[in-house]
């Protein structure tokens, strides 16, 4: 063996023994290592969304008590039941301070055929909710929105320009202002109107009315099972404002977040 | 004469070429040497950046399960905002998307002519509510809100300015003429009998007639408009009702 020779096999094993040491040693280290980034980095993005989500949170524990005010309001204008009674107050009162007289209502249809374009498709939204429309007020159909609905035809007499004032005081009973809503009383969707005279003749007319009343949801609850000592408190302040609003009282509420 | 080394090969200097005496043996030893301080360097490179990289996972992951402990002890109030949102944004649209029948009202009041009466006016949200009395054929021709009204007037020119007049209410699309008919004339009076809602008041040359005010489905969206009561008030004093000598038995006119 020449001199050159041992050089090259030294040279081999060298490279043998670097190769060696790269690929048994050095190499799984690094894909342990890549590995480990990008675990990194998958941790790093949980990381953040439970920042996130921690300080969404962290936030909504803060304005719990603006929120709990601002549902239990809505209330008011989207009962849990169907709270005819507190409707026919507000109306009646509506109708006084107006100079009109309120002659009826009558529930318009309980087969669930919704008189507006905006219920019209409430039962295609139902299928399969025979549960939820079993809980439902009689009467009540789920409508389009959500919110199960109940059509009313009411009946009305006084003159053409206080029936005018009347339209306009049942849309403010709860009204939109800016970002804010504002809430007197049910929220109604007139549906539709008809003025005929009256018997005693013009100035006097009397109207037919249709209209639509919203309901919560009855799987929902009022407050959805909050309480105004937590979200998972007490859950039997469903009724405090759906069935004592016969006299309500105005309330903004801010639709901001 | 040729010259000749005396000095014994062993001793002359060079011996044994580059790789001297050793054969090249202590080059071979401080490269493997070199060589192995590389690949421990390597190594222990290696090693202390997985170590760096698995305490920052370690410390990652504890912190983000603090995050999740944390944000799932208030997931309940996370869920009631939602709530809230979500019951405010379905109220906003509900209202929002409410038709201002009175605003409507307020407008036809404005603009119906001095000679025009009306005896029935039917406004509907949408073809399919049923208020009143039946609906004209024409009602179901547009899916937008409508109104219809019926009444008369004091000629067939009068109809015409009566269509005119109702385009000029705020978000009227369309105006159409179910129909203007005079009564069957007998020396000038009208034959209609008194519990047919004729509203003529006797006079046979005045047509009575029916149309139809289409709305646009985004006009007059429902909004509190101040002064309303000065606003009425003029109107009242502008339009002229029908005269209560026409009024029929069935119920003379709405305005």
């Amino acid at each position: 063996m020449t001199a050159r020779d041992r050089t090259v096999l030294i040279v081999l094993a060298v490279a043998a023994a670097i190769a060696a040491f790269w690929f048994l040693a050095i190499s799984p280290k690094r894909k342990d290592a890549d590995a480990l980034t990008t675990q990194i980095q998958t941790a790093q993005q949980r990381l953040d969304v439970a920042r996130q989500s921690a300080s969404d949170a962290a936030a909504a524990r803060g304005r719990y008590e603006r929120d709990y005010a601002t549902v239990a309001r809505l209330g008011k204008a989207v009962p849990v039941e169907d709270d005819v009674p507190s409707l026919v107050y507000q109306l009646q009162s509506t109708a006084q301070a107006n100079h009109i007289d309120f002659r009826s209502i009558k529930l318009a249809s309980s087969t669930g055929a919704a008189p507006s374009s905006s219920t019209s498709s409430a039962t295609s939204s139902a299928t399969g909710a025979s549960a939820i429309a079993a809980a439902l007020p009689p009467g009540a159909t789920v409508g389009a929105a959500g919110f199960p609905t109940m059509p009313f035809t009411f009946d009305f007499r006084g003159s053409y320009f206080n029936m005018q004032r009347f339209l306009r005081s049942i849309n403010g009973l709860t009204a939109i202002h800016g970002k804010s809503i504002d809430v007197n009383g049910r929220l109604l969707t007139v549906d539709g109107v008809s003025l005929a005279a009256a018997p005693e003749g013009f100035p006097k007319v009397e109207a037919t009315v249709a209209a639509t009343a919203y309901l919560v949801p009855a799987d929902e609850g009022l407050t959805a099972g909050a309480s105004p000592a937590g979200p998972g408190g007490a859950t039997a302040t469903a009724s405090t404002t759906s069935s004592t609003s016969a006299a309500p009282a105005s309330a903004l509420i801010g639709s901001d977040q | 004469m040729r010259a000749v080394n005396l000095i014994p090969a062993e001793d002359r200097r060079g011996a044994g070429g580059a790789a001297g005496r050793s054969g090249g043996g202590a080059y071979a030893v401080l490269g493997g040497l070199a060589v192995a301080v590389a690949m421990a360097s390597a190594w222990v490179v290696t090693g202390n950046g997985l170590d760096d990289k698995q305490a920052q996972l370690d410390r990652i992951s504890q912190q983000a399960d603090q995050a999740e402990a944390q944000a799932q002890s208030l997931a309940s109030y996370t869920k009631f905002a939602a709530v809230r949102a979500k019951r405010v944004q379905t109220v906003s649209q509900l209202a929002e998307s409410r038709f201002d029948w009175a605003h409507a009202l307020h407008e036809v009041a404005r603009v119906l002519p001095e000679n025009a009466w009306l005896t029935n006016l039917t406004a509907t949200s949408s073809p399919g509510v049923s208020v009143g009395s039946g609906a004209s054929g024409l009602r179901g021709a547009l899916a937008v809100p409508a109104i219809e009204v019926a009444g008369c007037t004091t000629s067939q020119r009068s109809v015409a300015k009566m269509m005119a007049r109702m385009r000029l209410i705020d978000g009227v699309e369309r105006v159409s003429l179910d129909n203007a008919a005079k009564g069957d004339t007998s020396g000038g009076t009208s034959t209609g009998s008194a519990g047919s809602g004729d509203c003529r008041g006797g006079h046979a040359q005045f047509p009575q007639f029916s149309m139809v005010v289409f709305f646009s489905q985004a006009a007059a969206p429902v909004a509190a408009a101040p002064g309303t009561a000065t606003t009425a008030a003029a109107v009242a004093s502008t339009t002229t009702p029908a005269p209560t000598t026409s009024a029929p038995a069935s119920g003379g006119t709405t305005k």
